[in-house]
């Protein structure tokens, strides 16, 4: 559930006091259609090179044809060297745009601690939004694993009821949801019952 | 200088900006708040040559055009 050292982890704002519990990222499923996408578009030239040979259409001949049009010394190699120069940009551009997409599954992230749920969303390069709920201001939680992919993999949502008109707090497509789910109502559970042994120490005193 | 050539460059220098841009922001994102532990300097270091051998490749095919361009294809 955490592949990550609990203790090591620190984030901007973390009490003194304050201990991470779990640190959720998204099941790895959730990455494997963006990665279907790149490895469609790493094939893709290769791909429409072999489909386009078989309609005989020679890419490399209608290079040819327009750097001879342009006048161009040796329109042969010309469109050789273009070749490569086209691939390796595209190829460039694909690297990039995977980036981007591993960015925006991998700095998902939920950490809960003894004290609240922070929840990071990355969404894609430019926008991260930060929302926290304290556990005291948690109603009900519940996991689910919806379909066939989800209980197969053993993942699903968490959706968690706040109290008052705020929207419920969702944390998508994590691993073993109903563990996560429980272990919500634990750390809350903990905390009231300190909070009551606190009270109940300052009225003896 | 053909005119090809120069389309070419324009385009080149086109994409290097938009993707230095997306890279710069990419990197300083994984740095500034990646975890103790994490992956992802791992991914960063296997991106950054994955990248590095298609800068040179784009790099070269383009000076190779730039060169037959100015001095024909016996170069």
């Amino acid at each position: 559930m955490s592949p990550v050292d609990l203790d090591a982890i620190r984030f901007p704002g973390q009490q003194t006091d304050e201990r991470v519990f779990l640190f959720l990222r998204r099941h790895w499923i959730s990455f494997v259609g963006p990665v279907l996408i790149v490895m469609v578009m790493v094939l893709l030239p290769i791909i429409m090179t072999v489909f386009l040979r078989y309609l005989t259409f020679d890419m490399e001949s209608v290079l040819v044809n327009i750097f001879q049009g342009f006048d161009s010394i040796d329109p042969g190699l010309r469109a050789k060297q273009m070749l490569v120069f086209m691939y390796s940009a595209y190829y460039f551009f694909v690297a990039s745009y995977f980036l981007v997409l591993w960015l925006d599954y991998y700095f998902d992230i939920t950490i809960v601690t003894n004290e609240r749920i922070i929840d990071i969303s990355q969404i894609g390069l430019f926008n991260r939004v930060v929302s926290e709920l304290y556990l005291t201001q948690i109603q009900d939680v519940s996991g689910n694993q919806k379909g066939f992919l989800q209980n197969l993999f053993h993942y699903g949502d968490v959706i968690i009821q706040t109290a008052g008109g705020k929207n419920n707090f969702v944390i998508d497509h994590v691993s073993d949801s109903y563990g996560v789910a429980r272990k919500i109502v634990d750390l809350q559970e903990a905390l009231m019952e300190r909070r009551i042994s606190v009270d109940d120490a300052v009225k003896v005193e | 200088m053909d005119l090809l050539f120069a389309i070419t460059l324009i385009v080149y220098a086109l994409l290097m900006l938009v993707l230095l841009v997306f890279n710069v922001m990419a990197i300083r994102h994984i740095l500034r708040y990646r975890f103790k532990g994490d992956v992802s300097m791992g991914v960063l270091l296997g991106y950054v040559l994955v990248i590095a051998v298609l800068v040179l490749v784009t790099t070269f095919s383009l000076m190779a055009l730039g060169v037959s361009s100015f001095i024909g294809g016996g170069v």
